[in-house]
C-alpha cells in the first residue's frame, strides 16, 4: 500500500470517528433513536344501550404515578357528552347525554410504562385517617368474618414478626394454599376463603382482608396487563404498606415487591370500574397497542442540542427526503461489502455494481422471493435474445425489443406479485430495469463465449454477493445509525482507500494458487 | 484460517503475484493510461507494429460504418481463411475463427460449426455495435489472414493455433507460456475455455510444466503428445519482437501474445496492458520475484539485446523445478 492511500484513508476513518465521538459523547445524540419500550395506546369503549332517558356512564381515570405516566387522553362519542371531575381518590370521567338506542363511546390515552422491578417510592408514614381506612373492614374486604378469622387462627403467625414477615406470609398463603380458577372465577373475599378457590379477583381480596386482620394497611388496585399481540387482561393485585411504602404484590403469584413490565394501573379501592345510570345495558371492552415515536418525537431525541449541529442534522429535512436519504446513504456501505467480495475475496460478478442494484432492487419484495422473479425474468430474457438473434436486427432496436419485453414481463409479474401481496417489488425494478437489459446481453455473450459453466459461476458469485449486501441495505439500525451520523460515509470512504490499496493475495487466489505454495513433485506430472 | 494464512505465507515466499499487487504495484505504477489504447485497440497496435517493422498478422479488410459490411464480406469470401475479430474486443470474446468451407459453400469454424454469410455478415454488424467491446462502445471489424501452425507445434494443437504469452516488464521478458488449443477448448487458445498452458523457460526455449485447467499435465489430452521438454520454434525471435512491440506500447507492464507463423515465422497477434496471473500456473513459478528483479536493476537505458539476455539470466536464477526433470529425461 502506498503511503499517500494509507495516511488518507486513516485519515478519513479518524476524522469521521472523532465527529462520531463528540456527538456522542459531548453532545449526547444517541447512536440510535432507541425505542422507548413500555409505550402504550390504550382504549376503553363501551357501547350503550338505552331507551330515551338522561343516563350516564361514569369511572376512575387512571392517574401517573412513579412507575406510569399518563398522558394525551381523548375520547369520542356519539351524540353524547364527555365530563371529568374531581374525587376523592382522583378523577373521574365519563358520557352522559339521552340515550337512544345504542350509542358508542370511547375513552383512550396513551401511557409509558416503567421497566419492570421498579421499587415503589417511600412514603415514610400514612395519614391517620387513610391509615384507618386500609384498615378497616368492608362489605369486600371483611376482615372480622369468621372465615377471616379462623385462617388466621390456622395460620397462627407470631404477634412480633415484623409486617413485611407476616404479609409475605399471607401472601404465600393466598397464592399457593388457594387455587386459582379460571377468570371468571370466584370474585368474593370470603367465599374464595371457604371453598379454598377463586379467581384473582376473589383472591385478591382475600389477602386485602386478612392482611387487614393482621394489622397491615392494604387495598385493593385494578390493574391492566398489556402484552402485544394479546388482549390487555384486567389484572387485579394488592398493594400492602410495609416498611414505609406500598408493596405490590400479586395474589396468584405473578409478582410480588414491584409491578411487572407492562402492568398499567387504572385504579384502587373496592368499587366496580365502571358506574351507569338510566341505562338498559351496555357492554365494555379494552382495547392496546404498542407505540412508536412518532417522527417529530423522534427528531426531538436525535437533533443535537448545539444550533451549529442542529442546522446539520437530517433530522430537520422533510419526511418524504428522509425517507430517501437514508436508503441513499446506505449505498456507500452495500458498495463497501462489494468491495471486499470482489478485491478481499475476490469474486467475479456480471457488471460492476450489479449485485448492490440487485440488493436494492429486492429490497421490497424479500430476497428470495424477489430472487426467484428475477432470476425467472432473466431466463426468460436471455431466452427470448436467443430467439431474437435468429432476426438478426441492429444493436439499438434489438436492445430495446429486448427492454421491451423486459418491460412485459414484469408488467405480467405485477398482475402475479399483486395476488402474492408484493407490492413494493416493482418500484425497486423499474430503476435498474435498463441494467438487467445490458445484463442479459452480457449474460449471453458469456453464456455464448466462455460457456454455461461460466455463466453459471459469475451468476452464482453476483447472486451470493447481492444476498451480502441485501441485509445492509435493508437493516433498520443501519439505517437510523448513518442517517443520525452521516460523516460515518468518510469512513466508509476511508475503509474503501485502505481496501484499494491492499495489494496481498485475494481469498480465491490462495486456492487458485494453492499448487503453486509447494515446489512441485515429479509425482504430480503423471497423466 | 491458520491454513490460510500459512498458505499466504508460501505464495509470498514463492513470489507468486495476486491481482491486487499486480494492479497497486505494477499495472497502477507503470502502465499509463494515455497509452492504454495502444494495446486495447487491435488497429492501433498493428498500426505500432508495422510502424516499427515488427511482423503482424496481415490484415486483410476492415469495416467501421454497416455499409462497409457487403465489401468486408465480399473481402471474407475471397480469403480462404481467416480470423473477423472486434478491434476492442476484450479476452477474445466475438473473434470468428474461419478454417475453410464445406461442399455447400457455408465458412467452417475451427472447431467445427458453420456460418452462412449471413451468419457472418451479422456477427459483423454485432461486433460494430459494440457488444464485445471493453467499454461497450461502437467497435472496428476486422479481418486477418489467419496464421498457420507450425509443423513442429502441429502435434500438441488440436483444431487452432497456439499463442505464446510473453511478459514484459519494463523491457525485460520476464516469462513466457505457449497455449494449446484442444478439443475442450474448441480450437481456441484460452486457458479458462480449457486450453494447455505450458510454461516455457526463457533460457532454453523448452516448456518446463504445463497445466489444463488449473491441474498439471504431461500430455496433449487428444493427441497423447508429451507437452513437456518441447522446443518452441524461433523462440529467441519471439522474445525479440515482444520485447519490441512492448516498447512500443511504452507500457511498463505488458503482455505480448505472439504466434508462430509456419510461413511468416513469430508474429504479434495482440498486446494486453492487464495481462492475466494463470502464466505462474503454468510455470510453476511466480512472477513477483522476478519483477523485483528487473525493477531493482532499473535504471541505466540497456540495449535491446542486453534487456533480453537479463530476461534469460533471471530465469536461469529463479528455475523452476522441471527444468531438472526435463534435462534429466533429455
Amino acid at each position: 500500500m502506498t503511503r499517500p492511500a494509507l495516511l488518507a484513508g486513516s485519515v478519513c476513518i479518524v476524522v469521521s470517528a472523532l465527529i462520531v465521538a463528540f456527538k456522542v459523547v459531548v453532545l449526547q445524540v444517541p447512536l440510535v433513536p432507541s425505542d422507548p419500550g413500555g409505550l402504550w395506546h390504550v382504549e376503553l369503549s363501551a357501547t350503550l344501550r338505552g331507551h330515551g332517558e338522561n343516563a350516564s356512564i361514569r369511572f376512575i381515570l387512571p392517574a401517573s404515578d412513579h412507575a406510569q405516566l399518563v398522558y394525551d387522553e381523548h375520547s369520542a362519542a356519539d351524540r353524547l357528552a364527555w365530563f371529568t371531575r374531581r374525587h376523592e381518590t382522583g378523577r373521574i370521567g365519563g358520557f352522559q347525554g339521552v340515550v337512544d338506542g345504542t350509542h358508542r363511546v370511547v375513552y383512550g390515552f396513551r401511557v409509558k410504562v416503567g421497566d419492570a422491578g421498579q421499587k415503589p417510592p417511600v412514603v415514610k408514614t400514612l395519614a391517620d385517617d387513610e391509615r384507618r381506612l386500609l384498615l378497616a373492614p368492608t362489605a369486600a374486604f371483611p376482615s372480622e368474618a369468621r372465615e377471616v378469622r379462623e385462617v388466621m387462627e390456622a395460620l397462627a403467625l407470631p404477634e412480633d414478626d415484623a409486617p413485611d414477615v407476616r404479609i409475605r406470609a399471607l401472601h404465600a398463603f393466598v397464592t399457593h394454599e388457594i387455587s386459582t380458577t379460571e377468570e371468571n372465577g370466584g370474585s368474593d373475599a370470603l367465599i374464595t376463603l371457604s371453598q379454598r378457590e377463586g379467581g384473582a379477583m376473589g383472591k385478591a381480596k382475600a389477602l386485602v382482608a386478612l392482611a387487614r386482620a393482621a394489622g397491615i394497611p392494604s387495598r385493593l388496585v385494578h390493574g391492566l396487563m398489556l402484552e402485544e399481540g394479546k388482549a390487555p387482561a384486567p389484572t387485579p393485585f394488592v398493594e400492602s404498606f410495609v416498611d414505609g411504602h406500598f408493596l405490590p404484590m400479586s395474589p396468584i403469584g405473578a409478582f410480588f415487591g414491584a409491578r411487572p413490565a407492562g402492568l398499567v394501573v387504572l385504579y384502587e379501592g373496592e368499587d366496580a370500574l365502571v358506574a351507569t345510570s338510566g341505562l338498559d345495558a351496555y357492554d365494555l371492552r379494552f382495547r392496546a397497542e404498542r407505540q412508536r415515536l412518532n417522527q417529530a418525537e423522534v427528531a426531538a431525541m436525535m437533533v443535537p442540542a448545539s444550533s451549529f449541529w442542529s442546522a446539520l442534522s437530517l433530522y430537520r429535512l422533510p419526511l418524504a427526503a428522509q425517507h430517501s436519504l437514508k436508503l441513499l446513504l446506505l449505498f456507500p456501505l452495500g458498495a463497501l461489502v462489494l468491495s471486499i467480495m470482489r478485491n478481499l475475496v475476490g469474486l467475479t460478478t456480471f457488471g460492476t455494481f450489479l449485485p448492490l442494484l440487485l440488493a436494492f432492487a429486492l429490497r421490497g419484495s424479500g430476497f428470495l422471493r424477489g430472487l426467484t422473479l428475477i432470476g425467472g425474468v432473466i431466463f426468460i430474457a436471455v431466452m427470448s435474445r436467443i430467439v431474437l438473434e435468429r432476426l438478426r436486427l441492429l444493436i439499438v432496436p434489438r436492445l430495446s425489443v429486448l427492454l421491451s419485453i423486459l418491460v412485459l414481463l414484469i408488467t405480467a409479474l405485477a398482475i402475479v406479485g399483486g395476488t402474492f401481496g408484493i407490492r413494493d417489488f416493482f418500484a425497486g425494478l423499474l430503476f435498474p430495469i435498463v441494467i438487467m437489459t445490458m445484463l442479459v446481453e452480457r449474460a449471453s455473450v458469456t453464456l455464448v463465449e466462455e460457456g454455461t459453466r461460466e455463466a453459471l459461476r459469475v451468476t452464482a458469485y453476483t447472486v451470493v454477493i447481492a444476498a451480502l449486501i441485501y441485509p445492509v441495505l435493508t437493516s433498520e439500525v443501519l439505517g437510523d445509525v448513518v442517517f443520525g451520523f452521516p460523516e460515518l460515509i468518510v469512513a466508509v470512504i476511508g475503509v474503501l482507500i485502505l481496501i484499494g490499496g491492499y495489494s496481498g493475495y485475494r481469498l480465491m487466489e490462495l486456492t487458485r494458487f494453492a499448487s503453486l505454495a509447494e515446489p512441485a513433485s515429479s509425482s504430480e506430472h503423471a497423466r | 484460517m491458520r491454513r490460510l494464512i500459512e498458505t499466504a505465507k508460501k505464495l509470498r515466499a514463492q513470489g507468486v503475484l495476486g491481482m491486487n499487487q499486480r494492479n497497486v504495484d505494477f499495472i497502477m505504477r507503470y502502465n499509463r493510461r494515455k497509452f492504454y489504447p495502444r494495446v486495447d485497440d487491435k488497429m492501433l497496435t498493428k498500426k505500432l507494429c508495422v510502424d516499427a517493422g515488427i511482423p503482424t498478422s496481415r490484415l486483410v479488410a476492415t469495416a467501421s460504418h454497416l455499409f462497409e459490411l457487403p465489401r468486408l464480406v465480399e473481402r471474407m469470401h475471397e480469403t480462404p481463411r481467416f480470423a473477423l475479430k472486434p478491434a476492442r474486443g476484450a479476452m477474445g470474446n466475438g473473434i470468428v475463427v474461419i478454417k475453410g468451407r464445406d461442399d455447400q459453400g457455408r465458412f467452417v469454424r475451427a472447431g467445427g460449426s458453420t456460418m452462412t454469410g449471413g451468419d457472418i455478415r451479422y456477427h459483423a454488424a454485432t461486433i460494430l455495435s459494440g457488444l464485445y467491446s471493453l467499454a461497450g462502445n461502437a467497435d472496428v471489424a476486422m479481418v486477418e489472414e489467419m496464421l498457420t501452425v507450425h509443423p513442429t507445434l502441429r502435434a500438441i494443437s488440436t483444431d487452432g493455433v497456439p499463442d505464446i504469452r510473453v511478459i514484459v516488464f519494463l523491457g525485460v521478458p520476464v516469462m513466457s507460456m505457449i497455449r494449446l488449443p484442444t478439443t475442450e477448448s474448441r480450437g481456441r487458445a484460452n486457458l479458462h475455455q480449457g486450453a494447455i498452458g505450458a510454461g516455457i523457460d526463457l533460457a532454453t526455449g523448452l516448456t518446463v510444466h504445463a497445466v489444463m485447467r488449473n491441474q498439471p499435465r504431461t500430455h496433449h489430452p487428444d493427441s497423447g503428445e508429451s507437452v513437456i521438454g518441447r522446443e518452441i520454434p524461433d523462440f529467441a525471435r519471439v522474445l525479440e519482437i515482444a520485447t519490441r512491440a512492448a516498447d512500443e506500447t511504452e507500457l511498463g507492464y505488458v503482455g505480448a501474445d505472439v504466434v508462430i507463423d509456419a510461413e511468416l515465422g513469430p508474429v504479434i497477434l495482440e498486446l494486453n496492458a492487464r495481462p492475466g496471473l494463470a502464466v505462474q500456473i503454468a510455470n510453476h513459478a511466480g512472477l513477483a520475484t522476478r519483477l523485483r528483479r528487473v525493477e531493482a536493476l532499473r535504471g541505466g537505458v540497456r540495449s535491446l539485446d542486453e534487456r533480453l539476455a537479463l530476461g534469460r539470466d533471471i530465469a536461469r536464477e529463479h528455475p523452476t523445478f522441471s527444468r531438472a526433470l526435463v534435462e534429466a529425461s533429455t
